[in-house]
Order: C-alpha cells, then sequence, then structure tokens
C-alpha cells in the first residue's frame, strides 16, 4: 500500500513536470492597431498641383520622435482635404483609413486652427451610417492673405457624436476617446 | 471573526502529578484547554497511538485513558480550528495532566483574523463582533480591516494587498501553504482565489518565511480553507449571501468528511465550490458603469494519513480551480494625457449609467488552476520529511477597445506555468526544532501571438533553486529564538525583440539571499517580539523588461534591464501590554532600509505619439526607508460585553537620496469601534454587533512630480455590522447583516488608481447566510 502511493505520486509528479515544460520560440508582433503615419491632402479644385502634410512616427513606443513634411498652400485657394491613416510597421503599410470609414459611427476628425483664420472655411464633407460627419473628407478653403500656423488633428473614437457643437466641429463636448493627436504646421503663401 | 496577536508555536504544558505505583499500567487523566484564555475544549479527540484507540473530552475539556502503558507513549490531539497536534509523554504513574493547543502553529507574530472561529480567543480582539466573513469571497475587503494592512486598487473589484506600504511580489499570498506565482504580473492583477471558506487569514512575518521566498520581505498574506475536522465526522456548510450596493448574489458549498478505516488509517476529505455575480457597482450620485464581475471557484482536497507503529504517513492531493470576468470601469479607459485631465475634471463620469450584469471592453478575464501533491513521513516522532510538487497555470486576457473588429481578440493574453519541488527535513525535540529544506521553482510565462499587441511583460522562463534552513529553540521563561536563512538563484531567460524584429534572448542570473532572526517572550502582562532580516531581493521580469503602452492607461512603462538586487535590512516589532484586565494595547513599528529599492518614477516630460501624449515611467532605483507605525488598542468597558477598540496605522517612505516621498503608500488611517457581544441561552448563542468609525487622513506628504494629481481628502466612514450565531444539536447558523459606508459618504481612496475617474461606492448593506450541518455536536 505504501509503495503504491509513493509511486502514484511520483508517476503524476513527473507527467506533470514533462506535461508543462514545452516552450515555444516567440513570433514578432507586429502592433496591427499602432498607427504610424497620418497624412492630410489637399487637392485643389482648379486642377493644380496636389499638396501634402504628413506626420511619420514608426517607433511610436520609444522617444524617438516624429518626422513631419508640410508642402506650402497657395491662399485664396479651395482645396478637398483628405485624411489618410496609415500603419507603416506592416510591409506594405496598412490603411487604417478605411477601417475609420467602416467604423465611421464610432470615429470624427477635429481640426483646431492655430490661429483662426488660416482656412477661411474648413467644413465636413462626408457621411457616417447615421448621416453625421466623419471628416475623412472636408472642404477647406485657405486664406486671402499669406499667413502661417498650425492645425491640430484630432481623432476621437466611442466619441459622444451629437454633443453639442460635436456635427460642426467642436470637439468641446466630444467626450471619447483620443486615437490621434497631432499638430502639424501649414505655410499659405 | 476576531484579529489577534498569537504566540508562535504550540506549547505543550506538561504537568506530571506522579503518584507512583508497582503495576504498570495506570490512568492518564487530562484537560484540554484553549492557550488563550483557559477555556475548556470540548470535543477534542485523543488517538492513542500505541494502542491505536480514540478518546473524546467532554463539556469540561477532560478525557481518561483508563489503562495506558508505563514509558514513553505517543497521543495525538485534534480539535476544530485546530492543527493535529502529536505529543511524546512519560508515563511513570497515574498522570493528570493540562495539555494547552494552539490554533495555528510554528508561526511566530502572526495577525490572525478568524473567519470562522466562534470560540473566545483572548489576546487582542480588535473587530470582535464584527463579522469578517466575506460576501463576495473576495479577500480585498477583508485584508483593509487588518490593522496595518491596505489594498491598492483598480476600481472596485481589482486589488492587490498591501503590507507594511509594500505590494507586488514583495509580499506573499499563500493559499493552503502555496505560493500564488502570479503576483509579479503588475498592479492590475488580483490574487486568483475565493475566500468563501478561509477558516483562517494570517498576516506575518518571521524567520520562519525563509522558507518560501526571498522576495517577500513585506510578510506574508496565509489563507487557509482546510477544516478537516474531526475524527469520523462530517459537515456540510451551505453559504448564500448578497449585497446590495452591486446587486451580488452568490452561493457556495462545501463538503468535508475526516473517516477512519482499518484501524488506523484515516481519509480526510473536502470539496467545495462557489459563484458569484455582481452588477455595476454604484457610488452615492452615480453609477460605475462597467463594474460588473462573475467568478466560480472550485477546489477538492484529499488527505490520507497511515500509522505503522512509530511512523506516520501523510498524502496530500489538492485541487483548485478559479475563474473570473471583471469588467473594467469605462471612465478609466483613455486615449491620452489630455483625455486624463478632462476625465479628471468631469465631477461625474460620462459614462455614468448602469450596464446591468453585462460586461463590456474593457475587460478582465482570469483562470486559475493549482495543483499540488505533497508525500509527508515521519518516524520515531522527531524526524519529519516532506516532498511536494506544485503546478500552477494562470491565464489572464485582457480585451481592450480596439478598432476594426479586434474587440474580441484579447489584447493581451499572457499564461504562467509554475512548477515547483519542494524537499524538505525536520526534527523536533523538546525544546528545539530544526528544519531545512530545498526549493526548485521553474517558470514559463507565454504570451499568445497574433494579437497584434506587443505583450507587457515578454517571453521568459525562471528557473529558480533555493536551499533554506531554519531553527527554533524555545529557552526558559517563555522566550523563543528562531533563526532562518535562504539563499536563492535565479536565472531568466527573456525571448524578445529588437528594434527590427529578430528573435533576441537575454539571460540574468541573480543571487537572492535572506537572513533572519526572531525573539519572542511572553509575560503575563506583556510580550515582545523582534524580527531583524537582511534580505537581497532580485529584480523581476516586469521591472527588468516590461515593455511598452499600457494601452486605455495612457502609460508607457520601460523595463530597465540594468537593475540591480534589493538589498534590504528591516527590523519589526510588537510590544503587547495588558496591564490590567480592562485594557491591553498592542504596538507594532517597522523599519525597512533598502539599498537599491525599485519604483516607478514618472519622467518629468511626457512621451509624444501619434496619439498625444503619454506618461512615460521608468524603473529607477534609489535608497529608500519605510518607517511605520500600527497601534491597537482595546479597553473593556463591560465584561463580556461592551468592548471599545481603536486601531491606528501610519507609515512615511522617504526616497533618501531625492528627499522625496514614495507614491502609493497607504495613508495614515484610524478608526474606532464599539462591540457589543450578548450571549443566550447558556452561553451557546451569540449575537455581536459592531458599530465602527474608520477615518482615512488626507495625505499631505507626497511628492508632486511622482502624482498625476494631488491625493484626495480625507473621509470618514461608519460601518454597522452584526452576526448571530445559533447552534442546535447538528444544526449551526450564522447570519451576518452589514451596512458599509452607512452614511453613503462620498470619496475616493489614495491607494485606489481609478480614483482620477469616479468616486468610489457607496452605501453597501450586506447579506449571509450560513448553515452548517454535522453529523456530531460539535
Amino acid at each position: 500500500m505504501k509503495l503504491r502511493t509513493h509511486n502514484f505520486s511520483l508517476l503524476l509528479l513527473l507527467s506533470f513536470f514533462l506535461f508543462s515544460c514545452k516552450k515555444d520560440d516567440p513570433k514578432p508582433i507586429n502592433e496591427d492597431e499602432v498607427l504610424t503615419t497620418l497624412i492630410l491632402t489637399f487637392t485643389p479644385f482648379d486642377g493644380s498641383d496636389i499638396k501634402n502634410i504628413t506626420y511619420k512616427d514608426l517607433s511610436p513606443e520609444d522617444t524617438s520622435g516624429s518626422v513631419i513634411t508640410s508642402d506650402t498652400l497657395e491662399r485664396n485657394k479651395a482645396y478637398t482635404m483628405t485624411v489618410s491613416v496609415l500603419n507603416e510597421t506592416f510591409t506594405p503599410a496598412q490603411n487604417i483609413t478605411a477601417e475609420i470609414r467602416t467604423e465611421g459611427t464610432e470615429h470624427q476628425f477635429f481640426f483646431i486652427q492655430g490661429p483662426s483664420g488660416l482656412f477661411s472655411s474648413l467644413e465636413y464633407n462626408d457621411k457616417d451610417a447615421d448621416d453625421n460627419p466623419i471628416g475623412l473628407i472636408n472642404m477647406a478653403k485657405t486664406s486671402d492673405a499669406e499667413t502661417s500656423g498650425t492645425i491640430r488633428i484630432v481623432l476621437r473614437h466611442e466619441l459622444l457624436k451629437l454633443g453639442i457643437g460635436v456635427p460642426d466641429g467642436d470637439i468641446t463636448n466630444a467626450e471619447g476617446e483620443t486615437d490621434i493627436d497631432v499638430t502639424l504646421p501649414v505655410a499659405i503663401k | 471573526m476576531y484579529i489577534c496577536i498569537v504566540k508562535n508555536r504550540v506549547f505543550l504544558l506538561l504537568l506530571y502529578i506522579v503518584s507512583y505505583n508497582t503495576v504498570f499500567s495506570f490512568t492518564l487523566k487530562g484537560t484540554i484547554k484553549d492557550i488563550h484564555d483557559n477555556s475548556p475544549l470540548d470535543y477534542a479527540v485523543i488517538y492513542w497511538h500505541e494502542s491505536s484507540e480514540f478518546y473524546y473530552t467532554d463539556s469540561m475539556g477532560t478525557f481518561v485513558i483508563p489503562n495506558i502503558q508505563e514509558g514513553v507513549n505517543t497521543l495525538s490531539i485534534s480539535h476544530i480550528n485546530c492543527n493535529d497536534t502529536l505529543m511524546r509523554i512519560l508515563i511513570q504513574g497515574d498522570t493528570n495532566m493540562v495539555i494547552k493547543i494552539e490554533h495555528h502553529n510554528e508561526m511566530l507574530e502572526e495577525l490572525v483574523v478568524h473567519a470562522h472561529d466562534i470560540r473566545q480567543l483572548d489576546g487582542i480582539k480588535t473587530l470582535e463582533g464584527k463579522a469578517l466573513q466575506s460576501s463576495s469571497g473576495s479577500l480585498g475587503n477583508v485584508i483593509a480591516e487588518i490593522p496595518g494592512a491596505a489594498i491598492t486598487q483598480s476600481g472596485p473589484n481589482i486589488y492587490k494587498p498591501i503590507l507594511h506600504s509594500l505590494f507586488g511580489d514583495r509580499i506573499l499570498i499563500a493559499y493552503n501553504d502555496i505560493a500564488l506565482r502570479s503576483q509579479d504580473w503588475g498592479a492590475e492583477h488580483s490574487p486568483e482565489l475565493d475566500i468563501t471558506h478561509a477558516q483562517t487569514i494570517e498576516v506575518y512575518s518571521g524567520a520562519n518565511t525563509v522558507q518560501t521566498s526571498v522576495a517577500a520581505y513585506g510578510g506574508t498574506i496565509a489563507i487557509h480553507d482546510i477544516d478537516l475536522g474531526n475524527m469520523n465526522t462530517w459537515k456540510s456548510t451551505s453559504q448564500i449571501s448578497s449585497e446590495s450596493n452591486s446587486l451580488l448574489w452568490g452561493a457556495s458549498q462545501r463538503w468535508q468528511q475526516n473517516k477512519l478505516f482499518k484501524k488506523d488509517n484515516i481519509l480526510k476529505y473536502m470539496v467545495q465550490g462557489s459563484f458569484y455575480k455582481n452588477r455595476d457597482s454604484k457610488a452615492p450620485y452615480y453609477a460605475l458603469y462597467n463594474t460588473a464581475t462573475q467568478k466560480a471557484s472550485a477546489s477538492a482536497y484529499f488527505v490520507y494519513n497511515r500509522n505503522i507503529g512509530d511512523k506516520f504517513l501523510k498524502n496530500t492531493v489538492y485541487y483548485a480551480y478559479y475563474n473570473n470576468a471583471t469588467a473594467i470601469l469605462r471612465n478609466a479607459h483613455i486615449g491620452n494625457i489630455e483625455d486624463l485631465y478632462s476625465a479628471i475634471a468631469n465631477n461625474i463620469p460620462v459614462y455614468s449609467g448602469t450596464n446591468d450584469y453585462k460586461q463590456e471592453n474593457p475587460r478582465q478575464h482570469t483562470a486559475h488552476h493549482n495543483a499540488y501533491l505533497s508525500h509527508e513521513f515521519h518516524w520515531k516522532h522527531h524526524h519529519q520529511v516532506l516532498l511536494s510538487y506544485n503546478f500552477q497555470n494562470d491565464n489572464r486576457k485582457e480585451y481592450d477597445i480596439r478598432r476594426g473588429n479586434r474587440s474580441e481578440i484579447p489584447a493581451l493574453d499572457m499564461q504562467l506555468f509554475t512548477n515547483e519541488i519542494k524537499f524538505s527535513y525536520q526534527l523536533h525535540k523538546d525544546i528545539f526544532l530544526v528544519k531545512t529544506g530545498t526549493d526548485f521553482l521553474y517558470i514559463i510565462n507565454n504570451n499568445s501571438e497574433d494579437l497584434g499587441i506587443k505583450p507587457l511583460v515578454p517571453n521568459y522562463v525562471r528557473r529558480s533553486f533555493a536551499q533554506w534552513g531554519f531553527a527554533e529553540f524555545s529557552l526558559p521563561k517563555e522566550q523563543i529564538l528562531q533563526v532562518g536563512y535562504r539563499w536563492q538563484t535565479e536565472g531568466y531567460h527573456v525571448f524578445t525583440f529588437d528594434k527590427n524584429n529578430n528573435n533576441v534572448t537575454l539571460s540574468h542570473h541573480y543571487l537572492g539571499a535572506s537572513i533572519a532572526l526572531t525573539y519572542s517572550v511572553e509575560k503575563n502582562k506583556f510580550s515582545i517580539f523582534q524580527d531583524i532580516q537582511f534580505r537581497r531581493r532580485p529584480p523581476n521580469v516586469a521591472e527588468l523588461y516590461s515593455q511598452g503602452l499600457h494601452h486605455g492607461a495612457a502609460a508607457i512603462e520601460y523595463g530597465n534591464s540594468n537593475l540591480l538586487p534589493e538589498n534590504v535590512f528591516s527590523l519589526q516589532q510588537t510590544l503587547q501590554v495588558k496591564p490590567c484586565k480592562f485594557y491591553q494595547i498592542s504596538i507594532l513599528p517597522y523599519y525597512f532600509n533598502i539599498h537599491n529599492f525599485i519604483y516607478l518614477q514618472p519622467r518629468p516630460e511626457p512621451v509624444q505619439t501619434i496619439r498625444g501624449a503619454y506618461f512615460a515611467y521608468d524603473y529607477h532605483q534609489s535608497n529608500v526607508q519605510i518607517l511605520g507605525l500600527d497601534i491597537m488598542q482595546k479597553i473593556t468597558l463591560l465584561s463580556n460585553v461592551l468592548y471599545w477598540h481603536s486601531n491606528f496605522s501610519g507609515n512615511r517612505s522617504f526616497i533618501a537620496k531625492r528627499k522625496s516621498f514614495l507614491p502609493y503608500m497607504p495613508q495614515t488611517h484610524l478608526s474606532n469601534a464599539l462591540a457589543f457581544v450578548w450571549h443566550f441561552r447558556k452561553n451557546i448563542d451569540k449575537l455581536n454587533i459592531n458599530l465602527e468609525y474608520d477615518y482615512y487622513f488626507e495625505k499631505r506628504k507626497y511628492t508632486s512630480s511622482f502624482e498625476v494629481i494631488p491625493p484626495p481628502k480625507g473621509y470618514g466612514l461608519l460601518n454597522l455590522d452584526a452576526t448571530l450565531t445559533w447552534r442546535k444539536n447538528v444544526h449551526d447558523m450564522s447570519w451576518i447583516f452589514g451596512v458599509h459606508n452607512l452614511l453613503n459618504t462620498t470619496y475616493r481612496n489614495y491607494t485606489d488608481r481609478f480614483r482620477y475617474f469616479s468616486d468610489a461606492s457607496g452605501i453597501n448593506i450586506v447579506t449571509t447566510l450560513i448553515y452548517s450541518l454535522h453529523n456530531k455536536k460539535s
């Protein structure tokens, strides 16, 4: 009896140990929710050159910082301003724009000018499934005078799309969580 | 239901009244008493090994063995809520002896919360009349009741205990003597246990802690829920409970049996299970949206004892499963620092409705398997070897608010496999006990792949080997000296990636060590306990290699692979004075001097990312001093009827070089309670009423660069608890009723990490009904 219990325990003990000892080599992980790149594309109504303002940070977790490039916009000109968001940790780069459009009812971009008047008008020109703006496509008209400043682009997730002023682009009552918050330089000549 | 300071180990006071006779067979008369108050213990079982016979004590605690042989005899004594005690006595004639037994042995200086004990204990009953029975099976709210202990929380359901101002793996949580190994997984990880049926919760430090760990210099919280009862008995215990605040309901059932067969084989076993479910908790002015939880647990424990002459064999098999799904407060999920500050600025959280019993993202799901096998062999009454194996598997999944239909893919999915083999030898002679052992620990941490998010803690393998020794000497005049040492090698292989996603294997080796010396003396009117420890605690994997973003917390944490082990010197003291029958006081000062203390420090400048600004935290090391004081006082206003209890705890924790205060250290706490006890029906039934006012002082000593916002204001909570215990024949009933936060006070607790986002829970009416059925009167 004594021997039998001894053996039984030992067997169990060994089996547990062997069973739980396997070790796999880890596979590299590509962060599929990281956003690395934001591109504002300004397409003029008159068919002239397309301008881009770009923010890129390929390793958002470290402190290496970001690269910003900015074309100069022409004054007093009407543009279609489209927003594209990429995840360039993947090759080829993942385009997140479509994802934001699909989940349009949960997302909205806000554009905050500093100083106001860089754009004489800046309006949403797209709609989600509930007929509320998303902000991926917008109408922008540059100011009459030469000027420079910044535009802050904020993407909110799970926000209150019907908050006071929110459909008109006022972030004050939007709540939700920030997915993107970058400030880019704008020069108008 | 009491907290008391108990002395170290079983004291057997043998009073021999010897009268010589010419015959070889004598009569042994004995009385078994509680060591604390000398109250007789009825229905204790005395097993006489030499003849394999059983005897029971009567209602006066006395037993008689009529034909005991001359010479050395061996007796085993067991009683409800006591560990079985093995003793040898020399019989030289008719003997009359008094045996005093203790509830727990070999624990020097323990702070014990007796969750079920309904007998009177002397010592400090700071919580007299207060039912500590947890109505939700959660350890958190019970720990918070222990003077000098506190909890760090992430909302109402996720907590970690704090002892001596320390938490994480600096504290050991042992569940039925098995160390829970998932506790270096960060602050958002509650201990995986259900304490519904806990018999005792002990908080202790001292030289005997060398048996388990070098890292846990903050102390040990030991939870026992194994109660195997007396010889040839069975017991069924059912509990149902409810809480009004979160509309919690729960039920649990336990079955235990203790069966003797084939003369001297004993099988003891216990099976139990519990289930709890609650919806969103409520602060006084709003609901805490998305804080529903659901948990289930089950465990089984089997012990098989066998006596062969003077040999004694004990085999144990234990298995426990725990499963917990917790929703995480929706308001605590934020995108960046600006969101954090706007969440702080909102007096009423944006999400303030109730989500019923539903759990939305963010949420957490943990599962824990714990299996244990042990072989214990005693021979010649002095020697004992123990071989044990423990397997644990922890799984934690976290579901976040994610884009692109990824919400059902966890953002974190970790598996921790623990294998531990322990071997120890113990020699116990009259005045000394020597123990030595070796432990092998093999741990694997694996992250699921294809989650699309980098893990917080990388994959790793940890191998640890430890050798320890412990000795205890009982000196004259109730003095006890304990010494212990432990050294431990730690080897880590960490599998992670460099910037270009290439596999990198990093190895680290450390040596950990602890030396401890404990002295205690107990006199009628005072007792002193003194503990000195030197420890070397190696850094853990999270501290070395934690990486990246805490999604939803606006924090980036950077591990530091250059960390050195912490060197700790600690001094702990307990002074218990009982100048008269009506007054007693315990004073427990402690001091830790920690060289290279590892802590998270925020960078002065937040990190800018495409999501906006984030707090960045680095692991730093510095010399730290922790000074603390816990005081417990009991005044008897009316003997056996009315008591006044006061508890105080406070601490100061400095980073010496920077002249700054460590964050997350609990605030000063003072509680005063009036306890009323009414015994009726010949002292069988009892009613306890406890009215308590808990005051938490505002934390004024802090360093603002460590805090996101200043610590919250001080607050007081009024709690009322009543317990009715009723017993008839084979039936035992307890009814526990409590109103916590009776005045529905709005408050935020400093050690709650979610205090930025919402108030803590408001008024809560708690009801628990426990019914036990025995096959014998107990």
